[in-house]
């Protein structure tokens, strides 16, 4: 053994206590790092062969530089990652759902709902009065903007998801081009195996992985050379050679209520095939735009249309101020809550709304020019004269004939005719004797009954109207029979919403523990400690100061050695 | 043994403080809005029950409104009717008065002119308006029920029941209500009657010697000329006062909902107040009497007399009636009431804030969040660094 050797002994322990002093810097700077996984230096007692001794020591060798790292847990954190995406985002689309309907409020539908009954109920009282008629239409304004304010809420919602999907696929494929050049630079630069770990790459690459996660579930492999293939729904994201992104299609879509949005599909650009992501936020935002909000919004539109429905078959029963009848509340138009609107007749005012009910006017027919029909015909004045002119008075028919001489003719059976009261028709015995031969030209008076218009003073249609309310005209069965008021179905669907949000809030929460305790497990192992860092530093330097002095020694051996020969 | 680190630590300790100031959050919520539901999501079964409880309120609230305005028509109607009873007895002192024997005609004539007052207030009576609504016209509410109408009729097409044209004397011709439509059609118009003795003049001709009237019904008789002025039927004219009941369907009636599925009519119909078209009214009546005074007929004005007492009866039953219903709108409104106290206090158990409860429950989280916070500062500080 030469001095020499003793000498570089003393160097590579330096070099040694240097590299690990190195990492003691780099471990303590990026303590708050995220991702960072704390280093180690592994060291190995170096030897060489001696021709005398055989194999000696050597001083120290640094074999390689560890992460310290837990791979199971890595893929364990991997997989909650992306159930903690699919909550976290599932719970913030729910809360937004929450916030279209503001219930518990007076300014939720259901407020709207029971001004709108009870201003029918205030008309029923006072159904000439025009302020009373002006608060049902005011009423109705409401509530028709609160429906339509959701309606539209729920379609910009639809559009915002449409757009979040996009911008979501835009930061997928960034993180897949990320990790494809990590798994680049780690190939290359561990092609000189152990030693030469890409420690700091892997980390990034572990970082850009759990944020991959968070948005779509994938399954990831690492081959020989270190490079992750990452596949979704079994098609490949990343392969060995590179990211294959992800494309958004954008096509057209109708709602349910008719109005278009610009629909936003994902496929894979391995396949073509369009992707149906099984995990992760971007499968929330997904399930938001083609269940959730659906299942809301059709629910609403639903009851949008039989609150049309059910009000426009009755206010169409009923007779306004200036006694016309058939005229609709709403516009039966109406598709949804986005669309429902008054109709055209009420919006043109007060004097439209059709609070009677109506009964029975006794009517004064005109005297009619008509001419006795063929033989064995009737002359049906109830259906070729006015559909009006039936449910004669009794004893009131008189039928003359035009003349001169203007002769009256006798009813009863027998004689000259007779008359159907209810049906409004007349049958002429058709002899020409008593001048009730076909083609006589007659006059006929009456009296009659029909449906009308009762006055001012008559609420019941307000009434009735009114008492939808408590009628059951939503939530069908299957067999098509309506099982509750409008009012209990919508707050029925407002429970629902709750239990499903405090579902989803309480799940989040579970993930959001597990995922707590993962990172901690993960920090346990890979995190660093500062007095654990310290404590090693002072090791280091001492091992430093010792490698010196130990080279100093040498150098005094080495200077004792060369005084000999002087 | 597990490595516990510095990030840990720190971890832990925000993880802590976040979920206490979360917890305090809640708290805070709940005190400042006094409501313990403020989303669906608070309590789903609570948010259901508390919005159907919020709509029942609603309309226990309207069913008083509709039960207090149902009031004011029923106590309308009563006064009316009231009024209306006290008119009747008087006639029916009258009436007593002038089936005495020992009147003389000019005292008769006196007799009915006061009557004809009476007349007047039941007009007036049956006429009743709460807010401009007519309250004794069914749901006519704009059209006064009865009307004391000056007819103005030229006799031309007398028509028989047969409708042949009559022009012989003695006849005996139905008078028409002429507001309608004019007289040459009497099927179209219905007959006028009641026609208020003492107003009726036929081309100077004179009661009781050309002519006489049967008032209640609206016919004259045209009796044989005996003094030669009296040629035909036909163009005379003939002025008259009358009473017109409107021609509109008064039947309707006018409804409330007080309760669930109770609706109460606050009207009284005019047929039930005052008779049908088809029975003895009440202006039958009077005018029955009017006519034994005018004609100073004792007989007839005795006759009178059931028929007075009959519409005074009918008129009490009306009353009755009336009292009855505001009856049961009274103790519908004290049930009301105790219902609307019953769901204010269910809505409350729901949805407020125990404040006893949450303010303690708050300054509990309150000294747990300082704690983690005082904890938190002292754990994270030391570390060998310090000690160097």
């Amino acid at each position: 053994m030469s001095m020499f050797d003793l000498l570089n002994i003393g160097t590579r322990g330096l070099a040694a206590a240097q590299s690990q002093l190195d990492l003691v810097g780099q471990n303590v700077t990026n303590a708050n790092t995220e991702g960072y996984s704390r280093k180690r230096a592994n060291l190995q007692a170096g030897a060489r062969q001696d021709g005398v001794y055989g194999e000696v020591g050597f001083g120290v060798d640094v074999v390689n530089i560890k992460s310290m790292r837990d791979s199971l847990l890595n893929r364990q954190m991997q997989e909650v990652a992306t159930t903690l995406g699919e909550r976290e985002q599932l719970d913030k689309e729910l809360l937004s759902v929450e916030n279209v309907l503001t219930e518990p409020s007076d300014s939720g539908l259901n407020k709207f709902l029971d001004k709108f009954w009870s201003s029918w109920q205030d008309l029923a009282n006072n159904p000439a009065d025009v302020t009373a008629r002006q608060a049902v239409l005011d009423a109705s304004s409401s509530l028709v903007g609160r429906f339509q304010d959701i309606g539209n809420q729920f379609n910009q919602l639809i559009a915002a998801k449409n757009e979040e999907i996009s911008s979501y696929t835009g930061q997928i494929n960034q993180l897949l081009e990320g990790i494809a050049k990590d798994n680049q630079t780690i190939s290359e630069s561990e092609m000189g195996g152990e030693r030469t770990t890409a420690n700091d790459t892997r980390d990034q690459r572990e970082l850009k992985l759990n944020a991959l996660s968070r948005m779509l579930e994938i399954s990831y492999t690492e081959d020989a050379q270190g490079r992750y293939v990452i596949t979704a729904a079994g098609s490949l994201l990343v392969s060995t050679e590179g990211a294959l992104p992800l494309k958004v299609e954008r096509s057209q879509f109708s709602l349910a209520d008719g109005s278009q949005v610009s629909r936003s599909t994902v496929t894979l650009s391995s396949t073509g095939q369009e992707l149906e992501p099984a995990g992760g936020s971007l499968k929330s935002l997904f399930v938001t735009r083609d269940d959730i909000i659906p299942r809301y919004q059709n629910q609403i539109d639903e009851y949008a249309k039989r609150l049309v429905q059910s009000v426009n078959a009755q206010h169409s029963q009923g007779y306004d101020l200036a006694g016309s009848t058939g005229t609709n509340f709403f516009d039966p138009a109406t598709t949804g809550a986005s669309t429902i609107d008054l109709s055209a007749t009420v919006k043109n005012g007060t004097a439209f709304l059709a609070a009677a009910f109506g009964g029975t006017s006794q009517g004064l027919g005109a005297p009619l020019d008509l001419t006795i029909p063929a033989a064995g015909e009737p002359l049906d004045i109830g259906n070729t004269v006015n559909t009006n002119y039936r449910n004669f008075s009794a004893n009131s028919v008189i039928v003359r004939t035009v003349g001169p001489p203007s002769v009256l003719l006798k009813e009863g059976a027998g004689n000259d005719y007779t008359v159907d009261y209810r049906g409004g028709r007349i049958m002429f015995n058709n002899s020409a004797a008593s001048m009730t031969a076909p083609g006589t030209d007659i006059t006929v008076d009456f009296r009659y009954t029909s449906a009308a218009y009762n006055g001012q003073g008559d609420g019941n249609n307000a009434l009735k109207i009114a008492q939808l309310a408590q009628t059951k005209i939503a939530a069908p069965d299957q067999f098509g029979n309506y099982t509750a008021t409008l009012g209990d179905a919508y707050s029925s669907l407002v429970g629902k919403l709750g239990a499903e949000k405090s579902n989803s809030a309480s799940t989040l929460t579970t993930a959001t523990n597990l995922k707590d305790y993962l990172q901690k497990q993960i920090d346990s192992i890979s995190g660093v400690s500062m007095d654990e860092e310290l404590g090693n530093m002072v090791k280091f330097q001492n091992s430093y100061s010792a490698s010196a002095r130990y080279i100093n020694t040498v150098s005094r051996l080495m200077d004792t050695l060369i005084g000999l020969g002087q | 043994m597990t490595r516990i680190t510095y990030g840990m630590i720190s971890n832990d300790v925000q993880v802590g403080i976040q979920n206490n100031a979360v917890k305090l959050d809640e708290l805070m919520t709940k005190l400042s809005t006094g409501k313990v539901l403020n989303q669906p999501s608070d309590d789903s079964v609570g948010v259901t029950k508390s919005l159907k409880l919020h709509s029942q309120s609603n309309r226990q609230d309207q069913y008083l409104r509709n039960i207090q305005d149902g009031q004011a028509w029923l106590s309308t109607s009563e006064t009316a009717l009231k009024s209306g009873n006290d008119v009747l007895q008087r006639a029916n002192e009258l009436a007593i008065q002038g089936s005495n024997g020992t009147y003389s005609a000019p005292e008769r004539l006196y007799l009915r002119s006061e009557v004809r007052v009476l007349v007047d207030q039941m007009v007036s009576i049956a006429n009743t308006t709460l807010k401009g609504d007519f309250i004794f016209a069914g749901t006519q509410t704009d059209t006064p029920p009865y009307s004391i109408e000056s007819a103005t009729d030229t006799l031309s097409n007398v028509e028989n029941d047969n409708a042949e044209l009559l022009d012989t004397i003695p006849a005996t011709v139905q008078l028409y209500d002429t507001t309608l439509r004019d007289s040459s059609t009497p099927t179209g118009n219905p007959p006028a009657k009641d026609i208020l003795p003492g107003t009726m003049t036929i081309d100077g001709l004179v009661e009781g010697t050309d002519y006489t009237v049967d008032y209640k019904n609206g016919t004259v008789n045209f009796l044989t000329d005996t003094a030669g002025d009296l040629a035909a039927v036909q163009g005379l004219t003939i002025n008259y006062d009358w009473i017109r009941r409107s021609e509109k369907d008064m039947s309707g009636s006018v409804n409330r909902e007080v309760q669930q599925n109770m609706t109460i009519p606050v009207n009284v119909g005019p047929d039930q107040a005052f008779g049908g078209r088809t029975e003895t009214s009440v202006f039958d009546a009077l005018i029955g009497l009017m006519q034994g005074l005018h004609t100073n007929s004792p007989s007839q004005t005795q006759a009178s007399m059931p028929e007075v007492q009959d519409s005074l009866k009918r008129l009490l039953q009306a009353q009755t009636t009336a009292g009855s219903r505001m009856n049961r709108l009274d103790t519908t409104q004290d049930q009301n009431r105790q219902d609307y106290t019953a769901l204010q206090e269910q809505t409350s158990l729901i949805e407020d804030v125990d404040f006893a409860k949450t303010i303690s429950d708050f300054q509990n989280r309150q000294q747990v969040y300082q704690a983690s916070m005082q904890v938190g500062a002292k754990i994270i500080q030391p570390s060998l660094v310090n000690f160097l």
